[in-house]
């Protein structure tokens, strides 16, 4: 790795010298730009193009119909521009109440019902711009917002397993709660837009940490509860492993510098698995993540965005001058990491009894949408429930706090409303994510969500054929190489490239403590699945017991090796 | 030839050079002619091809690179050549014929596809078999080697005006996502040969040189229309709604119409097929009948099809076929009109025709003539339009129970490209914009009323006059009826139109257009007393409920109250109401 000498201190640049969108950042007021007067112009239902930046610090994202783009220039109209509204939910967790007014505000105000994404939150698509002001107002009347949900500042905080599983659950889910409200940012200018409450005259600097300018690109943070890595630990910004010893919290196995997102035109792109750095006690996780933050904040490449992330800013400057850093801010060095051991990466699908004697359910939510029949049958199943709902970051929802006279009714409505099948543990499908892509996401270049179906269907025949059925392959499948379901760790991935056209990732195991490597170039589903035919067949004559596909690829070296988090360890009997 | 050949030789010259190369071989004219060429002492300048008399620059893109480095053309090229910058999505196939010279920039995307802004040109162009002869042109193809039809796009483009006759400028260039090198030395290639060549005079000063041509305007009258063949027609609404608003361009020759902002052109349409057939059909003929209208001899069908009304029955024609209609319909004589009123023709046709014996001729004779519709036009016609805007709305309506379609809205917005359409202008002198270039405008449209504002604006911003406009459009719903989005949209950017307020009737329910003047009472009333010219244009039952509306509102609310007074005795307020 390059390493600058002394290293450059982006925030310390003049600003002139920066990326546009720095400029924008100052420009806004701790970022209220001109929202108010975008909000209404008549003529567009589009917002200026630097307010675009602007909302998504507040978790709004302009996109457009892209299916009906052309189609709409001909008609001399503008795109069919919409808002995605993300909701700010750290740890996925919402009560009855909380759900119900995301249910009804996603049939009232936007167009493809409930999307559950790979961070554990809620997205609604097709939201008019005439009525964001009621969405963000509804929100409020049960307690929940969209700050932070995207933008350039700590990302709604990811935090593993059920918190009703155990009292330790309980206390790193609270833990996570905490760090999200340290770590979100407090401009007053969210109030200001979306409530429209009076101006707040008194506040000098309304962002003491932050600072006008925020951080140079996303930033975040996950907190996982070992063995299951259902957050992909090493896929954050930071990551927290909690550390348990006889039965009690001791603190967190530290991670830094993971990330998925990367661009096929730029070799110095890539994705990368967080660096374990060692443990910090309970009580310091907050503060930890906070201190690595403002690291970022002041060190993080503010010219070129795309390197702008925290995993290429530990790399160029190097992962030594970073722990130093760190030490020198901390007052003190972090202590050893302890051993853990990770042996999932997918969701509890099913019924599972908690340690508090509770029981949870997890539904396996084809690529996390929840709308048309599927949002019925949720919304009466919901109607009746007594405990909360939990939203997984494998896009799966999975009620939870159930006591045990609960139980029964519980399951014959589920029957009734026709989801057992969703209960399902041996289905593919429960470790198959695919991100949102077309038409929305104005970055895919190839479908995901939507190809899904059609692509897991194959996939099991596949699988059936070669007498796997039974034997569960994490697949991913997203739109563009940025990566949102985390493609770059599963046993089998797809990128998008172009229409129809993916690169084949291979090799990820299904802990997600490996980097899968790309395979094949820009091939068309069948070239995928004759290359899948070949392996799966390989596979099944030659994997070892209870091994999994990403694990033989590399234990047959049919890959190159790739790079793994250092406590990896497949699971396998001889 | 022999008028040329008389300036260069002299009679006996040229007899005695046709006797010595009629004794030539094949083989020995071709030597000679190269001979020739290669020892002319003074060379032509080094084009022989045509003269820039109109370069245009047109990009295809999807991430924007294209256009950046057609902007960098742009500023490299010599100043003295006129040129434009265009997005392929805004550049028909059907004008190529008028460019001397064509830069095109390309990306390809997709899996060897073009950018989705420029599939329509592409797909033109490919599918084109219109020569290209008079074109000089170059491609810069972008794209990226790793995807497997590297280029394709610019490649594509490049061998079709080959084929198609047009003249290669400089070789096409095929860059990587490393483009700026390559696309350099292009940039640099094209200004090179550019700069060689010569422009044309004229075309530096094109105005002169056409408004001699539009002196000579053509009488084009409703008996000698004139025959544009449609260039596109485009349904603006939402294509699945029953009465879509279609935007029509026709094709019309430079300099023959004389219209202004605010006029219309009437349009001599045909009766739907079916509408004949059913006509054919309940009278039991097949259409082959001869019958003779106006001294000439047509066939039956023809005559139904463009010279008579199919849908209104004649007083004349109800009187012949009951004899006495008083007595046989079951009528009071006074209420004969008012019955042809809610009476389809065919209804009456069914009912009565059995009665008597009508002949083809019989028929034709009775039948009222049909009559053109007037449609605004949609944009500014100069002395250099080639192509006449219509906004039209497909019209429909039920009689009796049974859906009828409106004749000439249903002919226009079934036309097909390259039909022809006949048409003749139609002055409408009380809607044209007010003789002061600097009063305001208050323009206030329905539906397919907002046509002559969208002539308005655009002669405003073709920077003739200066006049503010206030813009007030009212239709069903925003996603879909929002007439020409786009077009005010680049108008309010560049400030030729000052305000725009729109009503979705089908959005906003409880609103009308008429909110936004009582809640604007001052604008409103500065604008009025600024001396602005107020614009009432589209569907006659409701704009006229607005006006009544706003005269009660503008006496009881404004400051003065007399401003509507003053409005209508200084000819301010212009209607256009149908
Ligand atoms: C909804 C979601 C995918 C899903 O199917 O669930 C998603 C959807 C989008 N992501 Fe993502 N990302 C989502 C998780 C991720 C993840 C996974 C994770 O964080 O665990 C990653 C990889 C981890 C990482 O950050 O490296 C991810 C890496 C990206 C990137 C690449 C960032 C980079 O480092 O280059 C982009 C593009 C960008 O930021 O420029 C992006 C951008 C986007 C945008 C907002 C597109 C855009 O910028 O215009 C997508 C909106 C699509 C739509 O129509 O809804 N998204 N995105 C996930 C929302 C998570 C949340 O609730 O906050
Ligand atoms: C100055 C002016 C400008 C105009 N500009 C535009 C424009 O820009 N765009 C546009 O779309 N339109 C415009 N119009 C309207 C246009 O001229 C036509 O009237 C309209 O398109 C309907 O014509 P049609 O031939 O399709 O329907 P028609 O066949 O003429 O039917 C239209 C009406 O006639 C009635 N009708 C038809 N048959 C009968 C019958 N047998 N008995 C009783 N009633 C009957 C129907 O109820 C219906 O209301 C304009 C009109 C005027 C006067
Ligand atoms: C989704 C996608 C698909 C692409 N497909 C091709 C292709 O098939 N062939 C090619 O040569 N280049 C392809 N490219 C590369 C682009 O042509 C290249 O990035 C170009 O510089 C873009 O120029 P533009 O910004 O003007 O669109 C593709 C790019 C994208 C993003
Ligand atoms: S991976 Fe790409 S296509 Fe999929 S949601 Fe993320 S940015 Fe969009």
């Amino acid at each position: 790795m390059l390493k600058n000498n002394p290293p450059i201190k982006y925030l310390a640049l003049d600003i002139d010298e920066l990326h546009d969108n720095e400029r924008v950042k100052q420009r806004s007021q701790f970022l209220r730009g001109t929202l108010n007067a975008s909000l209404e112009t008549v003529e567009s239902a589009s917002i200026a193009e630097s307010d675009t930046l602007l909302t998504k610090f507040h978790g709004i994202y302009q996109q457009d119909d892209r299916d009906q783009r052309k189609t709409r220039r001909q008609r001399k109209l503008e795109p069919d521009y919409q808002f995605m509204v993300r909701i700010r939910i750290p740890g996925g967790v919402v009560n009855k109440s909380q759900w119900q007014k995301l249910d009804f505000l996603s049939r009232r105000y936007a167009n493809r019902g409930l999307r559950i994404t790979t961070r554990q939150t809620i997205q609604l698509h097709g939201v008019q711009k005439w009525h964001l002001r009621d969405v963000l107002q509804g929100l409020k009347q049960v307690g929940l917002d969209t700050i932070a949900a995207c933008g350039d500042d700590s990302r709604g905080i990811v935090c593993g397993i059920n918190p009703d599983h155990s009292a330790i659950h309980r206390q790193v889910y609270q833990i996570a709660q905490d760090t999200s409200d340290r770590l979100i940012p407090k401009t007053h200018a969210y109030k200001e837009v979306w409530y429209q409450k009076p101006a707040d005259t008194d506040s000098t600097n309304e962002e003491p940490v932050y600072g006008p300018l925020y951080l140079p690109r996303k930033f975040k943070v996950g907190f996982v509860i070992p063995p299951v890595n259902d957050i992909d630990v090493f896929a954050q910004d930071v990551g927290f492993i909690a550390v348990i010893k006889n039965n009690q919290l001791e603190g967190f196995n530290v991670c830094v510098g993971g990330g998925m997102g990367q661009l096929d035109s730029r070799d110095d792109s890539y994705p990368r698995l967080a660096s374990e750095i060692g443990f910090v006690p309970t009580a310091d996780a907050a503060k930890l993540a906070e201190i690595i933050m403002t690291i970022q904040r002041d060190y993080g490449d503010r010219i070129d965005r795309h390197q702008a992330r925290f995993k290429y800013t530990i790399d160029r400057l190097g992962i030594n001058w970073f722990i130093n850093e760190l030490t020198a801010r901390y007052g003190k060095a972090l202590r050893a990491s302890r051993k853990y051991r990770f042996t999932q990466n997918h969701d509890l699908i099913g019924w599972h009894k908690t340690d508090r004697e509770h029981w949870q359910v997890t539904f396996n939510i084809d690529n996390g949408r929840i709308s048309n029949a599927l949002q019925d049958q949720f919304q009466a199943l919901i109607q009746d429930l007594t405990g909360a709902i939990r939203l997984t970051p494998n896009q799966n929802l999975q009620l939870i706090n159930i006591p045990d006279f609960a139980k029964t009714t519980l399951e014959n409505r589920i029957e009734d409303f026709g989801l057992s099948a969703l209960i399902n543990v041996a289905d593919q499908s429960a470790y198959s994510m695919s991100c949102v892509a077309l038409p929305t996401c104005g970055l895919a270049m190839a479908e995901a969500e939507r190809y899904m179906p059609d692509f897991l269907t194959r996939f099991e025949n596949l699988k059936t054929a070669h007498d796997l059925s039974a034997t569960p392959i994490t697949l991913r499948v997203t739109g563009c190489p940025n990566g949102c379901a985390r493609p770059y760790l599963g046993e089998i991935a797809l990128t998008g490239r172009a229409k129809d056209l993916y690169n084949l990732y291979l090799g990820g195991s299904p802990r997600g403590d490996r980097l899968a490597v790309c395979y094949q170039q820009n091939v068309n589903e069948n070239e995928i699945f004759k290359t899948l035919d070949m392996l799966l067949s390989l596979y099944k004559t030659e994997r070892l017991k209870n091994e999994a596909f990403g694990d033989y690829l590399v234990r047959s070296q049919t890959l190159k090796t790739p790079q793994s988090s250092q406590q990896s360890l497949p699971i396998q009997e001889m | 030839m022999q008028s040329i050949t008389d300036d260069i030789f002299s009679k006996s010259q040229w007899q005695e050079l046709n006797t010595l190369l009629a004794k030539l071989s094949h083989e020995q004219s071709l030597w000679l002619s190269g001979y020739l060429a290669a020892s002319i002492k003074n060379p032509l300048p080094e084009s022989t091809t045509a003269p820039v008399s109109k370069l245009v620059i047109a990009y295809g893109t999807e991430t924007g690179n294209s256009r950046a480095l057609a902007e960098k053309l742009h500023q490299q090229l010599p100043s003295q050549l006129k040129t434009s910058v265009t997005d392929l999505a805004d550049l028909k196939v059907a004008e190529l014929t008028k460019f001397s010279h064509l830069l095109i920039i390309t990306s390809t995307h997709g899996d060897g596809d073009p950018p989705e802004t420029a599939e329509d040109f592409y797909n033109a162009l490919m599918q084109s078999e219109k020569p290209l002869t008079n074109l000089n042109y170059s491609v810069l193809a972008l794209g990226d080697s790793t995807y497997t039809h590297f280029c394709v796009t610019g490649r594509n483009i490049d061998e079709q005006f080959t084929k198609l006759g047009a003249q290669q400028l400089t070789p096409r260039v095929e860059c990587d996502v490393d483009f700026e090198e390559p696309a350099a030395k292009w940039i640099a290639e094209v200004s090179q040969k550019l700069s060689t060549q010569q422009t044309d005079p004229a075309a530096s000063a094109p105005e002169q040189r056409l408004s001699t041509e539009f002196k000579h305007n053509h009488e084009i009258t409703k008996s000698a229309p004139l025959t544009a063949s449609v260039l596109d027609n485009i349904i603006l609404s939402d294509p699945k709604s029953a009465m879509p608003t279609h935007h029509i361009e026709l094709d019309i020759p430079a300099g023959i119409f004389d219209l202004a902002p605010g006029d219309s052109v009437g349009v001599l349409a045909e009766n739907p097929p079916e509408q004949i057939r059913l006509v054919l059909d309940i009278l039991g003929f097949s259409g082959d009948e001869n019958i003779t209208v106006g001294g000439e001899a047509i066939s039956l069908l023809d005559g139904l099809k463009s010279q008579f009304d199919l849908n209104h029955c004649s007083i004349k024609f109800l009187e012949r076929l009951t004899e006495d209609p008083a007595a046989n319909s079951g009528l009071d004589k006074s209420a004969v009109r008012s019955y042809l009123k809610q009476h389809h023709l065919t209804d009456i046709l069914r009912k009565f025709a059995h009665q008597t014996a009508l002949s083809p001729q019989d028929l034709v004779n009775h039948l009222r003539p049909l009559q053109p519709r007037l449609y605004d036009v949609a944009n500014v016609i100069d002395s250099q339009t080639t192509a006449l805007h219509l906004c039209v709305k497909r019209y429909k309506y039920t009689m009796n129970g049974q859906q009828f379609a409106g004749v000439a809205s249903t002919y226009l917005a079934d036309a097909a490209v390259g039909d022809p359409i006949h048409i003749y202008p139609h002055k409408n002198k009380r809607f044209h914009l007010p003789d002061s270039q600097t009063a305001p405008l208050i323009l206030v449209a329905d539906g397919t009323g907002i046509a002559p504002f969208r002539a308005f604006i655009e002669q405003i911003a073709a920077g003739k006059r200066q006049n503010p406009c206030w813009l007030l459009f009212r239709e069903a719903r925003y996603k879909e009826d929002f007439l020409y989005q786009t077009d005010w949209q680049s108008h309010l950017t560049r400030r030729h139109l000052n305000k725009l307020d729109v009503h979705f009737y089908k959005d906003q329910p409880e609103l009308t257009l008429f909110n936004y003047f009582a809640t604007n009472p001052d604008i409103l009333s500065g604008w009025l007393n600024a001396g602005a010219h107020l614009y009432l244009s589209g569907d006659k039952t409701f704009l006229t409920w607005l006006e009544t509306e706003l005269e009660h509102y503008i006496q009881k609310h404004l400051l003065m109250g007399s401003e509507w007074q003053s409005l209508k005795q200084q000819k301010r307020l212009h209607k256009n109401l149908y």
